[in-house]
């Protein structure tokens, strides 16, 4: 699991105190595993405080105005342990549910409706428990900007997320990491020739400098720009190219060039399932609440409530990347072949425990320097600079060895280097031309279609059923009430898409609701036989009104288009170091396959059939 | 359309010409209301049953020779295939332009794939089956009579329409059992052929073989559902029986339409390399090695619910035997991606039609033949 993943998995579920659950006897908790989940919540614990010290310091609030929020804070802190001790429930419900599938997919010898039917309800069950508890939240969000002024309600917008204060702070002084040096020692190795015929690789790395907005792929000029500073960077002293390097690193924020689409992706996503402001995640956190106690002199609000242990619940997440990755595993219908091949490709079992072990230290290292700064901060005192860097490169570190970890990382590219395949394309090289665009196609789904419709069935399913319904739903409305209402019905509809997939900016959303008007009336337009026929065809024309799936076209677009996609989701399913031992498992099932025994027919109860001529039906 | 077979006046269908005239009240019109069903294009109820294929028995008794089953009917019964029913010593078909499922699909999910392919087909089923599948993909419409089920009114006339403002070449008869709808395949694959719009017929071949052979004349490419290949599986599994069905496939193939086999997998209880050998042998020897065969994947449905579904190595053993045995196209169904949804050319081995499920992501054929090494490959391509 990345990093930011499990920071993003805890400030999903910030929510995570002490055990009250006890990790379940089968799961798959090493104790190496649950000290790097243990060490992550750690760090996630210190970034929160972090983010309310500075939070705090920056309103400056005055006393009237701590009272209130301070009294915000402590019901948040209620609504926070309510939803906790019901989370604690679902996630152990969740645990057994998605156990039972993930074996089940394992076998591959599909789902049964019991345990496809507990899957769905148990994450189901979060997914409103989530929404529910972020509506709570939003409420008390609400009243806690009525508290604020209108100078101190931007300020905490504009409050950067914990690392990249620390990052600001350091910015007057950048300062070359380790990465960065290796880099230009390599750089400086390099003819102007060797920089042009290993453009695509220097790009790759300096995107994984955090220098290319992301980016793997660039534009023509874009390359031409990059040629041209690798070439001048490379004549420079290597100390001096560094400190350039360095300085470039610390003027830009992280992928900048992808932040519109991005950014509205994110909203889309908050929309859908759950999420509240920058304040309204404050109010969640106990140390937002015990930051604002302690400045008032007043004893931090206490909660009570069955806590949600945090190793138990980050399993859950590896049972469903695990469940996930089993889904793509039988929807590509590997060969034992390509298996073998795939694990040739793939890190390897030794490499992927020295990976850990570094990653497990990098970790460890970052939490030492998170819990400093964040003491210093809560008692108010200012933390020293040489703490701060330590903060900063310990994140960075820790950030490229869980990247190392992924296989596609920095040892992975340099054992490509002299090869004229990376990892990721040798993996993707291995798959046939409908593999590869199943896997472009890819989306990660918890319980996989089993539609006949449709036999390819990795990731979610790709159907317009929900258009279709929709659709024959818009058929049921009276003539009377459409023809009076036509415009609001069309809009009521488009809001619904809108709810799923996001909304439409400006013009374009006229341009939609014109479309679905227009949709809507000709599905109304026809009878019953005419619509049958029709109604695939136009539930796809409602099915392209998708904001969210434009702009993930756009993104994929920006970087590269299907190929770089190929790439990235083979690095990252594919090369994921979860994969080894499923693709190990699948092997072995298929090296050792035997057909189920025959059926004794004579002994089965059989179809009705038609005998001795006594075939009449009565009535 | 061949003749307008006589009609049974059904009082349940609805209004015809918007007048909210029942096929009651055309009925009672007489020759003024059968001209206004004519002119509409819509047939009113059941119609009656073609008079070659059934005869009266002494009692108002009849019986039915369109498929092997024979039934002999009182008044007022009803055929095993719940479609044909005796009223007053006359058979009537009760799936006449009453169809269950209107679709527009792939051809491939029929399934052919030598037959146009990346077309689509307006497909058409009725309620009703003379089998009793206990696997049926397709049990909820397969195993109730057409009436039971909500329906659309659909004569001829409205199948031809729709297939020409689509601009889609060819007409399915699938889901269900075309036999149990033999009248309305008859009749709407003769108009369709006088349109230029090509017929393709998905059926368990449960069928004499005289009916066969007069929907050979229209139907232009049959997909074949030999579900096994011994009696006890036709009987347990599918209330039915294999020899009937080889002759009507034989009858088929001597016809000349075009044919491709399609093989159920079941495991456990069709996939026996034994009897997948003696199916692909009796392929080779009858029908020949062009012949395209399909083994399908299973999913649990219907009363065979906790079978898993076949594993793909099975589906893939069934190959290997059907290639060893020299058939030249064997591919595998339902499994996608995978190596044996494409078409090869069976001389120099290269990929010519690369699929993706039902989708055709390429096809390299040039004007029906390997662009590689020029040799023909067998099947219908424009």
């Amino acid at each position: 699991m990345k990093l930011e993943q499990l920071l993003l998995l805890s400030s999903c579920a910030f929510l995570f105190s002490p055990a009250a659950l006890a990790v379940p006897a089968d799961a798959r908790a090493t104790p190496q595993r649950t000290r790097e989940i243990e060490t992550a919540e750690r760090v996630r614990q210190h970034y929160a405080t972090i983010q309310a010290a500075v939070a705090v310091d920056r309103l400056a609030l005055d006393a009237e105005q701590a009272r209130s929020l301070l009294a915000i804070a402590a019901e948040a802190q209620k609504v926070r342990a309510d939803h906790e001790q019901e989370l604690a429930a679902v996630i152990e419900r969740q645990w057994t549910a998605f156990s039972t599938f993930l074996k089940e997919g394992e076998a591959d010898r599909g789902f049964s409706p019991q345990v496809e039917q507990e899957t769905a309800q148990a994450n189901e069950a979060e997914k409103n428990l989530r929404l529910r508890f972020f509506e709570q939240l939003n409420v008390l969000a609400a009243r806690a900007h009525e508290v604020l002024s209108a100078q101190q309600d931007f300020l905490i917008e504009q409050t950067p997320r914990p690392e990249s204060w620390l990052r600001e702070e350091l910015a007057a002084e950048p300062r070359p990491t380790g990465e960065t040096k290796k880099f230009v020692k390599r750089l400086g190795q390099l003819s102007d020739r060797d920089i042009d015929e290993s453009l695509p690789e220097l790009i790759g790395d300096l995107r994984d400098l955090g220098l290319t907005g992301g980016r793997r792929v660039l534009s023509p000029e874009e390359r031409e720009v990059v040629r041209s500073y690798l070439g001048d960077l490379r004549r420079l002293p290597r100390a001096e190219a560094a400190e350039r390097l360095a300085e470039l690193k610390s003027g830009l924020g992280s992928r900048k060039g992808e932040c519109d689409a991005r950014s509205e992706l994110h909203e889309i996503a908050r929309q859908k399932h759950g999420g509240t402001d920058a304040l309204g995640l404050l109010l969640a956190e106990p140390a937002f609440a015990g930051v604002l106690a302690r400045r008032a002199g007043e004893r931090p609000p206490k909660c009570s409530g069955q806590a949600v242990d945090p190793v138990v619940a980050a399993l859950v997440q590896d049972v469903r990347r695990d469940i996930n990755l089993v889904n793509l595993m039988n929807g590509m219908h590997f060969d034992q072949e390509q298996i073998a091949a795939l694990l040739e490709v793939a890190p390897d079992g030794a490499r992927g425990r020295q990976d850990e072990m570094e990653c497990a230290e990098a970790l460890a290292d970052l939490e030492g320097a998170l819990a400093a700064v964040a003491q210093d901060l809560c008692a108010g005192r200012e933390p020293a600079r040489a703490a701060l860097r330590h903060c900063v490169d310990a994140a960075q570190d820790a950030r490229m060895k869980e990247t190392a970890r992924k296989g596609a990382g920095r040892h992975a590219r340099k054992k490509a280097r002299g090869q004229e395949l990376t990892p990721a394309q040798e993996a993707a090289a291995l798959l046939t031309d409908s593999q590869r665009q199943v896997l472009i196609d890819y989306k990660a789904c918890l319980i996989p279609p089993q539609n006949l419709k449709d036999p390819v069935r990795a990731g979610q399913a790709n159907t317009h059923e929900p258009q279709a319904r929709a659709l024959k739903e818009l058929r049921k409305i009276p003539v009377r009430v459409f023809l009076q209402q036509a415009p609001e019905i069309a809009n009521a509809l488009l809001e619904r898409i809108e709810q799923h997939h996001g909304r439409f900016p400006g013009d374009e959303r006229e341009e939609a609701l014109r479309k679905t008007l227009e949709l809507a009336l000709r599905a109304r337009c026809m009878d019953d036989a005419t619509f049958a026929i029709e109604q695939e065809e136009l539930a796809t024309a409602l099915a392209e009104l998708n904001r969210e799936e434009a702009l993930i076209e756009e993104l994929q677009d920006e970087r590269g288009g299907d190929e770089v996609v190929l790439c990235d989701k083979t690095r990252d399913f594919l090369l994921d170091p979860a994969m080894r031992p499923l693709l190990e498992a699948r092997f072995e099932q298929l090296e050792n396959f035997r057909p189920e025994p025959t059926t004794d027919l004579d002994a089965t109860e059989g179809a009705p059939s038609c005998k001795d001529g006594k075939c009449a039906i009565d009535g | 359309m061949s003749r307008r077979a006589r009609q049974l006046p059904d009082p349940g269908r609805r209004g015809l010409l918007g007048l909210g005239l029942s096929s009651a009240a055309l009925a009672l019109l007489g020759p003024a209301g059968r001209a206004l069903a004519a002119l509409e294009g819509r047939a009113a109820g059941p119609i009656e049953v073609d008079p070659r294929f059934w005869k009266k028995l002494p009692g108002e008794k009849t019986q039915c020779f369109i498929c092997p089953l024979d039934c002999v009917l009182e008044a007022g019964q009803t055929c095993f295939c719940r479609t044909r029913t005796n009223h007053e010593g006359e058979l009537f078909c009760h799936a006449y332009s009453n169809p269950c499922t209107l679709s527009v699909d792939a051809v491939e999910k029929l399934p052919l794939n030598h037959f146009l392919p990346g077309e689509q087909t307006l497909s058409i089923a009725f309620g009703g089956c003379n089998l009793r599948c206990l696997y049926c993909q397709n049990w909820a419409q397969s195993q109730s009579k057409p009436d039971d089920l909500k329906t659309y009114d659909y004569p001829p006339e409205r199948a031809l329409e729709a297939v020409v403002k689509k601009d889609i070449r060819a007409i399915a008869y699938t889901y269900t059992e075309p036999v149990v709808f033999f009248e309305y395949v008859r009749d709407v694959s003769a108009l369709a052929r006088q349109r230029g719009v090509k017929n393709v017929c998905a059926t368990a071949a449960f069928i004499e073989v005289e009916p066969v052979k007069e929907l050979c004349r229209t139907i232009d490419a049959f997909c074949v559902a030999l579900k096994g290949f011994s009696d006890k599986f036709y009987d347990k599994v599918c209330g039915s029986q294999l020899k009937p069905i080889l002759r009507a496939i034989e009858a088929i193939r001597a016809a000349g339409p075009w044919l491709e086999i399609v093989n159920l997998v079941l495991p456990s209880y069709n996939d026996s390399q034994a009897e997948i050998k003696k199916l692909c042998h009796w392929i080779r020897l009858e029908l020949g090695v062009k012949t395209p065969l399909h083994f399908a994947r299973f999913t649990p449905e219907y009363r065979m619910r906790d079978l898993p579904p076949t594993p793909v190595k099975t589906l893939e053993q069934c190959r290997e035997i059907a290639r060893d045995e020299g058939l030249e196209h064997v591919y595998i169904l339902n499994v996608s991606p995978h190596d044996a949804n494409q078409t090869y050319c069976p001389r120099c081995g290269k990929v010519l039609i690369k699929r993706l499920g039902f989708d055709v992501l390429e096809n390299q054929l040039k004007n029906g033949a390997c662009p590689y090494c020029s040799s023909a490959l067998p099947g219908v391509w424009a």
